[in-house]
Formats: structure tokens, C-alpha cells, sequence
């Protein structure tokens, strides 16, 4: 097993040799961390899916010991970090620790990186250690895929910022855009679907043109979408584009980039070439590098496959995968949003505590809401309930509670902050 | 002795059903908590507090959002989610829940000179903004929140045969009666 899930990973990543180096060194980690004594569940990835099942697991049932694996200090939110960006918001606003969960909640929460899966004796290794597990749930988050053909490789992210995990690219991104000249260029690049917050760039393109017209810099941000059309509340994203930002915002889809030149800060595409000054450059995503390593991606695949029941993993017994690496396919009708990892969170919680005591979990029910603002002062929305559906097997959105708004309004916006505020303490508090 | 035996079962049956019940019910309602906060006690100043609210009150909006006779943000389209069980669900969990105050400031001018008018809501709030089966508690929600559905009543984004009275107040009497329930924090 381990062989065949080290091949697809060596395989599905540019950083393979990485990969081999830590079994060459994995040896000195493999003594007992913290011994297990009782019902253990470990969780990898301390963001909306992984703090929220590490919680829902202990407010069912407090006598499981919860262990949350994660690599860095600070919880640093998704959502709102576009707001951060365009400088309506600072970097505190969305910059938590992880002490409540300790305290309000008894979770142990490790700074440490997983590195190696021994499935066969339910061992995670971690750089502090091994970890024996009863369950191991993984919310790992997005990957990125680095593509040397066109120029891109991650190496570059200091300069042409991606700014999908929020933390220092989001500062990187901010002081660009701070320092952006009069009449200067941004340029914005729009993954292939499916990534991670579909309204998202949109929603970026959104704040940096009122960005520029705000401060009268008589520049303009050039949205070059790799797919058909905008993949998220597009009636709406475009409404708000005409109305706002007709000097500002230029729309381009099915652009395929076809080379970078950071130097030059050039994009050579299908549809002619573009110099900017700053080059927002989201690249397509996959299951977190973390997923591969750990085997839970199939060969050939760039996510997890899961039971959408259980959201155990198809790949290895007792380890359970949420959040935005899984295969949205295999869970159902569910974008990649933060909403949605803290609802598999919720989930997956139910689904782990009662296999371990022996007991059948409800049937999956999950919500998504999701604020996006087009302006500094006005926002829209998307929302829908998920509910399990025993033909097709899968967690599908129900007839009629789906929908966006009719147009954009000021209270969405403040919505989008209480909402924000919100779903934090639900997840960290 | 059979009897007794066959009581056993009934009452493990009954219990295995509850706990069952329960799970399920929760299973329904715990996704509410992404943008009411754990257990409904939101923390957002626009979004309203649930934890410890009326059940009947609960229960009247939840239908109206479904059946699109209340204006809301996503709630109207959240709502079509919950058949009857479920909004009973919904009801049963968030009442039975502690209630939490907001930790929303307010100006405490405005919210004593909200205590003077405010024994226009009594009669359907109670005194201290507690509620009152199907009137909602008051009480401790944040003042935005407050502030804000009485002016939709008042420019009628909002309609209610109860509420018209405050097109009689001006925007600061509401904002101070806001500010007024909003310090009752008990």
C-alpha cells in the first residue's frame, strides 16, 4: 500500500523528491509522541474543516481524545482576506490562534507537519513524532499545480502572488497593490474550475477595481478566466461590473496563458500578450500536497476520492478525508467553500464518533452561504441545503433552497462580516 | 417475569429511538450554527441570536421565510431546506439552547433614552424584552440587528400588523429603543 500511494504521489507532484527524503529520514520520528491511552482521534489541517470536526467531535462525546496536527501558528481566514487585500480590512481581523479549542474544548493542538501514514497500524509519523490514531480525519486544505510549460512554478509566488492561502501571500498581494502606480495594470488570473471558493476571484477582480477607482489611479485590472464564463453569481458579478467599473474591469474567458515572463511582467496568451504591473496569478489546484503524501490520492487523480456517507477515505481504512481536497464528485452536489468544510467538519465529527462506539450516523445534511462583495459598501450572495439522497449515493442540493439574491445590497455586506465572525467562533471558538 | 422482560425491551426501544431522534435532529440543525454561532449565539452583529429564543417564535419565521412571506438574505431560500419536521427541529434545539447575549456595544444614552419609550413593546416582549411565545425575546440581541429590523418595518421591507406602530417614531426614538433592549443583558 504504502509503495503504490508513494508512486502516485512521486508522480502527481513536483515535489516527489521531497517526498523521498523524508522516508530516508523518517526513522528518528517514529518513537511514540504522545502515547495513546484511550479512544484517539487525530485530525490534520487546522482550517474550517479540520478545527470544526476536531470540536464537533468533543461536544459529542468528550471522552475521545482529539489531537489537531497542524503545520502552522496562526489560523489565517480565506474569507475576508480579499477585503485585506484592498485594505479595507488589516491582517488581525482574520488572524486567530488556536488556544480556545485547547481550552474550551480539551483538544490537544500540535504545531507540527504530517509526513508519513503507517495504515496498517494506524500510525501517523509527524516531524514531533509518531501518533497512533483510532481515526484519522485529514482536512489539508487546496495543493497547487505548478506548471513549468507556461513558466509558472511556485518559486515565483514572492513575485506574482497567488493569495488562495491567506497569510503572507495575502500581504505580499496587499503591499503590491498599495504600491500600485497611476495608470498601472493588474492582472488577475482565474483558475480552471474546480478550485477552491469558485466567487473568489471574482470577487478579488471586484475589490481592486473599486480599489483603483477609489483612489483615482486610472489603471485597470484584466481578469483572464481559463474557463467558459464567470463560475460563480455571474448575472450578478457582471451586473456590478457595468454599472461600476466599465473603466476599470475588463473581462476576458477561455483565456489559456501560454507563458509567463516574470521579468518583463508579460502574459503571452491565446488571446494576444499582456504586460502588467502586478500579476495575480491563481494557478490550478489539487487535493493538498498533505493528501498525496499520505496515499489518499488515487493514481492518475488530483483529489480525494471519499464515502459520501461517512467521508471515510476509498483509499485507506479508519482515515476519513474533508474540506476541499476531496473529490467534490464522490461527495456530491458541493462547491469548495469554507461554509461546506465546516459542515463536512460537523459531518464527518458524527460519522467518526459513532464508529467508535458501534453506532450508525445520521444521514449527511449540509448548508452552504457565501457573501461575496462587489463594491466597498455592497455585496451579493449564493446559498444552498445539501441533503443525502439514497439513489445516487451522494450529498445533493435540495429542489428550491438554493439560490442568489435578486441584486446586489449594503446589508449583504455587513452580512458577509457578521457572517464571517460567525462561522470563525463555530470554528475556533 | 416475561412482562417485565418485554417492558425492558420496549423501554430500551424507546430510549435506542430517542437517542437516534436526537442525533438526527441535531444532524439537521447544526449547520444553522455556521452563521448563528455555536448553539445559535451568534456573535455577528447583523445576524441574529437563536440559542434560547421563543420555539414558537422560531418556528413562525422559519415558515414565513419558506413560504416567502418574510424578506431576508439567504434565509428565505435556506428555509425551503426544512419541511415541517425539521423547522420543529429547528424550533425545539435552538430554544432549548442557552441564551447568550450579545457582545455587541451600545450607547448608553440611547439606551436610556430607549427606557423611556419603551413600554410600547412590553405588552408583546414582556418587560424586560424576555418574549413572549410567539413575540421574540429582545433582549440582549446585538443593536445593529435591532436598529435594523425596525426600520424595515418601518419602510415596510418588513410587514407586520403588530409592528406598524413605530411609523410613528423617528429613526433616533428606534435607534434608542435598539439601543435600550439590546442593554438588557440578563
Amino acid at each position: 500500500m504504502l509503495n503504490i500511494n508513494r508512486r502516485s504521489f512521486i508522480k502527481n507532484t513536483a515535489i516527489g523528491v521531497a517526498g523521498l527524503s523524508i522516508v530516508g529520514c523518517a526513522g528518528k520520528y517514529r518513537s511514540e509522541f504522545i502515547p495513546k491511552k484511550e479512544k484517539r482521534v487525530i485530525v490534520v489541517g487546522g482550517g474550517f474543516g479540520g478545527c470544526t470536526a476536531a470540536k464537533y467531535i468533543k461536544l459529542n462525546d468528550p471522552s475521545i481524545e482529539v489531537i489537531l496536527v497542524e503545520k502552522n501558528s496562526h489560523f489565517v481566514s480565506c474569507p475576508i482576506s480579499n477585503l485585506v487585500i484592498v485594505g479595507l480590512k488589516d491582517m488581525n481581523y482574520i488572524t486567530f490562534k488556536y488556544d480556545l479549542l485547547e481550552k474550551n474544548y480539551g483538544i490537544k493542538v500540535l504545531q507540527t507537519e504530517a509526513l508519513e501514514l503507517n495504515s496498517e497500524n494506524n500510525t501517523l509519523i509527524t516531524t514531533k513524532g509518531a501518533l497512533k490514531y483510532d481515526k484519522l480525519i485529514l482536512s489539508p486544505g487546496v495543493g497547487f499545480i505548478e506548471d513549468k510549460s507556461i513558466g509558472y512554478s511556485l518559486n515565483l509566488t514572492d513575485k506574482i502572488p497567488h493569495a488562495w492561502k491567506a497569510g503572507r501571500q495575502t500581504e505580499i498581494l496587499r503591499r503590491q497593490l498599495s504600491e500600485l502606480k497611476k495608470g498601472g495594470t493588474v492582472i488577475l488570473r482565474v483558475p480552471k474550475s474546480p478550485y477552491r471558493c469558485p466567487p473568489g476571484p471574482y470577487e478579488r477582480a471586484s475589490l481592486i477595481a473599486n480599489f483603483i477607482k477609489r483612489n483615482n489611479l486610472g489603471g485597470k485590472i484584466i481578469i483572464l478566466d481559463s474557463n467558459d464564463d464567470v463560475t460563480s453569481k455571474g448575472k450578478l458579478f457582471k451586473a456590478a461590473w457595468d454599472d461600476f467599473y466599465r473603466r476599470e474591469l475588463e473581462y476576458f474567458s477561455q483565456v489559456d496563458v501560454q507563458n509567463i515572463d516574470t521579468e518583463n511582467m508579460i502574459i503571452d496568451t491565446n488571446k494576444g500578450k499582456i504586460k502588467a504591473d502586478i500579476i495575480n496569478f491563481i494557478p490550478d489546484q489539487k487535493a493538498s500536497n498533505t493528501a498525496f503524501k499520505l496515499g489518499l490520492v488515487k493514481e492518475d487523480k488530483l483529489w480525494a476520492f471519499v464515502n459520501s456517507y461517512t467521508f471515510e477515505s476509498e483509499m485507506v481504512k479508519d482515515v476519513y478525508v474533508v474540506g476541499d481536497s476531496t473529490n467534490t464528485g464522490s461527495v456530491g452536489t458541493v462547491p469548495k467553500s469554507g461554509y461546506i468544510a465546516n459542515s463536512m467538519g460537523k459531518v464527518v465529527a458524527e460519522s467518526v464518533v459513532a464508529s467508535l462506539n458501534g453506532k450508525t450516523p445520521p444521514k449527511p445534511f449540509m448548508a452552504n452561504a457565501c457573501y461575496s462583495m462587489v463594491s466597498d459598501t455592497e455585496a451579493i450572495w449564493v446559498t444552498a441545503v445539501y441533503e443525502y439522497d439514497e439513489n445516487t449515493k451522494r450529498t445533493i442540493t435540495i429542489k428550491g433552497a438554493s439560490g442568489t439574491p435578486k441584486t446586489r445590497s449594503k446589508i449583504d455586506a455587513k452580512h458577509q462580516l457578521s457572517w464571517a465572525e460567525n462561522i470563525w467562533s463555530d470554528t475556533l471558538m | 417475569m416475561k412482562v417485565r422482560f418485554i417492558f425492558l425491551v420496549f423501554l430500551f426501544l424507546i430510549a435506542a429511538s430517542f437517542v437516534f431522534a436526537e442525533t438526527y435532529e441535531k444532524r439537521i440543525v447544526i449547520v444553522c450554527a455556521g452563521c448563528h454561532g455555536t448553539n445559535g449565539a451568534s456573535v455577528g452583529d447583523s445576524i441574529p441570536i437563536i440559542g434560547g429564543q421563543k420555539a414558537s417564535y422560531l418556528k413562525k419565521v422559519m415558515m414565513e421565510y419558506k413560504n416567502d412571506k418574510k424578506v431576508g438574505s439567504v434565509m428565505p431560500k435556506i428555509a425551503k431546506g426544512y419541511h415541517d419536521e425539521r423547522i420543529d427541529f429547528v424550533a425545539n434545539y435552538f430554544s432549548n439552547k442557552q441564551w447568550v447575549n450579545t457582545n455587541k456595544p451600545f450607547d448608553k444614552n440611547l439606551a436610556d433614552k430607549g427606557k423611556k419609550i419603551a413600554d410600547v413593546c412590553y405588552d408583546c416582549h414582556g418587560k424586560l424584552g424576555e418574549g413572549i411565545e410567539a413575540f421574540p425575546r429582545i433582549a440582549g440581541q446585538p443593536v445593529f440587528y435591532l436598529k435594523q429590523v425596525l426600520f424595515d418595518y418601518k419602510n415596510g421591507v418588513l410587514k407586520s400588523d403588530e409592528m406598524s406602530f413605530v411609523s410613528e417614531y423617528s429613526d433616533v426614538d428606534l435607534e434608542a429603543l435598539a439601543n435600550y433592549f439590546s442593554s438588557i443583558r440578563r
